[in-house]
């Protein structure tokens, strides 16, 4: 604390604007990548083809609505504990959950479209009702894994959770109009039922969507391997974007001490990461029962280099590169580290699709269209966004004391 | 035996202003003693950051290293038997040992480093400068050599009157304080 942050009054009517440019550029992605998806629809062939195709975009389509879903989690969980440090840049994870709608459509589409298009989803092997009937172990899971109750959950509670969303971005906003501490009150509400339907629905996000592709194999510990990983990558995103911001001359208010505990919760979730996915892989490979290890087998035998590289690029590298008090302070080492957890993790994501659809490493053009019209996306809504209010929020109770943090 | 000029102020507020105000009247200040860490102190003191942290590091790195060769060595060369059909190199059943051997070595030995630069070790009693510094008084503290001259000692104790310091008096200790 070498200068007194009231010396920089906050400007209160900083506002973000998108340059023409970023418009255009984002809409650009957006567009290139829509056409490479529907365009390459008509490459990738045949039962493998599709399988292949649907992978990929079911891939992206989780990555992203884990990063939308986190940023809706960073700020259900800062309201619910009082959180006042990240109040000066928490405008950027209400604009990044206001992607959740988007993502989330989507992906209901990439779920459900395949369904209608062929007689089975290619990439979950359950909904194919000739396989079921002569496979006792898929037939004993139907209670669970048939179509109805999976879009019945989807539908209901990602539904409850976008609306909550939508509720504490709206008393936000309100928030800024008229200073009244009734709508930070009625956020906290918002906020506790978030974390409770959060709670009960994220690891049932990581069976339906992921767990069940290797559907005789299951794992008690993929539920919170999942969230692990999309918790710290929608941190390094909220981290990259306020960064961002700052470097486009924004947000002078964040201070080295907002980044430095940005910093602290990438370091620190990294290694939580770290450890739910070494449980999980240590308890299997001591047991070594067949059905278990199946998984691992396909991990390991074809995907070697990734296997070891999500290790070294979630584990390894933010730790050693996070580890000091400096590291975590200057942007730049911050935005290494974050653009290198964002695409360890995406990584990650791949591992526990690919080997059990695709089978082979596989990475072409409909990955690269599906992640550019993503990223496109992404930029796209979170300028709106950010763009629909004062990037400092005005009359939030506890703006002084983030404007005051020090670590 | 040491000699030591204490100011004692009862405002963390007025003591960061004392300090600068000190400062300016070039007056060496030997140490500040607080009841609570005062956010600001160490940077307007000019004091070096902390190296505990970077030996806490290097006693964990040596910990791990120690603890994957031992048991490597006992595993392989000293001791090989086949536990569950796994072969005698079984890194994945070493990791959960290396990692409480590392947090356990780092944790003890950075609080032994930390309670020897605090001169605490075992039958040591360390006596404070004034007891209320503990509860609810900020003490800034000059070192009284023989060189100090009456009139040094005067000026001293006027800055600290001008710097808002509630009480000024002297102090000798046996020992570190």
């Amino acid at each position: 604390m070498t200068e007194h942050p009231m010396e920089h009054p906050v400007r209160s009517e900083e506002k973000f604007v998108m340059t023409e440019r970023q418009k255009f550029w984002s809409l650009l992605l957006v567009a290139l990548g829509a056409a490479g998806i529907v365009g390459s629809y008509f490459l990738y062939h045949g039962h493998e083809g599709h399988v292949r195709y649907w992978s990929a975009l079911l891939t992206v389509a989780v990555f992203f609505q884990g990063i939308a879903m986190a940023s809706c989690f960073f700020q259900a969980a800062t309201y619910v504990a009082y959180g006042g440090w990240h109040t000066v840049f928490k405008r950027v994870p209400e604009a990044i959950g206001m992607f959740m709608p988007v993502t989330a459509f989507l992906l209901l589409l990439v779920l459900a479209l395949p369904n209608l298009m062929y007689d089975h989803h290619p990439v979950y092997h359950w909904t194919d009702h000739e396989a079921v009937a002569h496979d006792p172990i898929m037939a004993g899971k139907t209670p669970y894994l048939n179509l109805p109750f999976f879009f019945i959950r989807f539908v209901f509670f990602v539904g409850v959770l976008i609306f909550l969303t939508y509720m504490m971005r709206k008393n936000s906003l309100l928030e800024d109009q008229h200073n009244d501490l009734r709508y930070y009150r009625s956020n906290l509400t918002y906020a506790s039922l978030f974390l409770v339907f959060f709670a009960l629905y994220i690891s049932v996000t990581a069976w339906d969507w992921l767990m069940s592709i290797d559907t005789h194999w299951y794992s008690t510990m993929y539920g919170w391997y999942t969230f692990s990983s999309f918790w710290v990558t929608g941190v390094a995103v909220i981290t990259l974007v306020v960064i961002f911001l700052k470097k486009q001359g924004y947000l002078s208010v964040v201070t080295e001490s907002h980044l430095h505990d940005l910093g602290k919760l990438m370091f620190a979730f990294s290694i939580f990461w770290t450890y739910l996915t070494f449980c999980q892989f240590m308890l299997i490979w001591y047991a070594n029962i067949p059905e278990e290890t199946a998984y691992f087998r396909a991990r390991y035998d074809r995907f070697m280099w990734l296997f070891y590289g999500i290790f070294l690029m979630n584990f390894l590298a933010p730790f050693l590169i996070l580890m000091s008090r400096d590291a975590k302070r200057k942007m730049t080492v911050l935005t290494v580290a974050a653009i290198i957890i964002i695409v360890g993790h995406f990584a990650d994501f791949y591992l526990m699709v690919y080997p059990g659809t695709v089978k082979t490493p596989q990475f072409g053009l409909i990955e690269l269209c599906a992640l550019v019209f993503y990223f496109g996306l992404f930029l796209y809504t979170t300028f709106a966004q950010l763009g629909k209010a004062n990037l400092v929020p005005r009359h939030h109770p506890f703006l002084q004391e983030s404007l005051h943090h020090s670590t | 035996m040491k000699h030591y000029l204490l100011g004692l102020f009862d405002d963390e507020e007025v003591l960061l202003k004392a300090v600068d105000y000190i400062k300016s009247h070039h007056l060496r200040i030997h140490d500040v003693v607080t009841p609570f860490a005062v956010h600001g102190l160490d940077q307007k003191l000019g004091l070096r950051e902390s190296r505990l942290h970077v030996g806490g590091f290097w006693v964990g790195a040596a910990a791990a290293i120690t603890a994957v060769s031992f048991m490597t060595w006992v595993f392989t060369a000293n001791w090989p038997i086949i536990f569950g059909g796994k072969p005698y190199f079984s890194f994945p059943a070493f990791i959960p040992i290396t990692f409480e051997f590392t947090v356990l070595n780092a944790s003890f030995w950075m609080t032994f480093a930390f309670l020897v630069l605090c001169h605490l070790w075992p039958g040591r009693f360390r006596e404070s400068l004034d007891p209320r510094t503990t509860s609810h008084l900020f003490g800034v503290v000059f070192k009284i050599t023989p060189r100090t001259t009456e009139a040094d000692l005067q000026r001293m104790r006027e800055v600290l009157l001008q710097a808002g310091a509630v009480e000024v008096k002297e102090r000798m200790m046996e020992k570190h304080y």
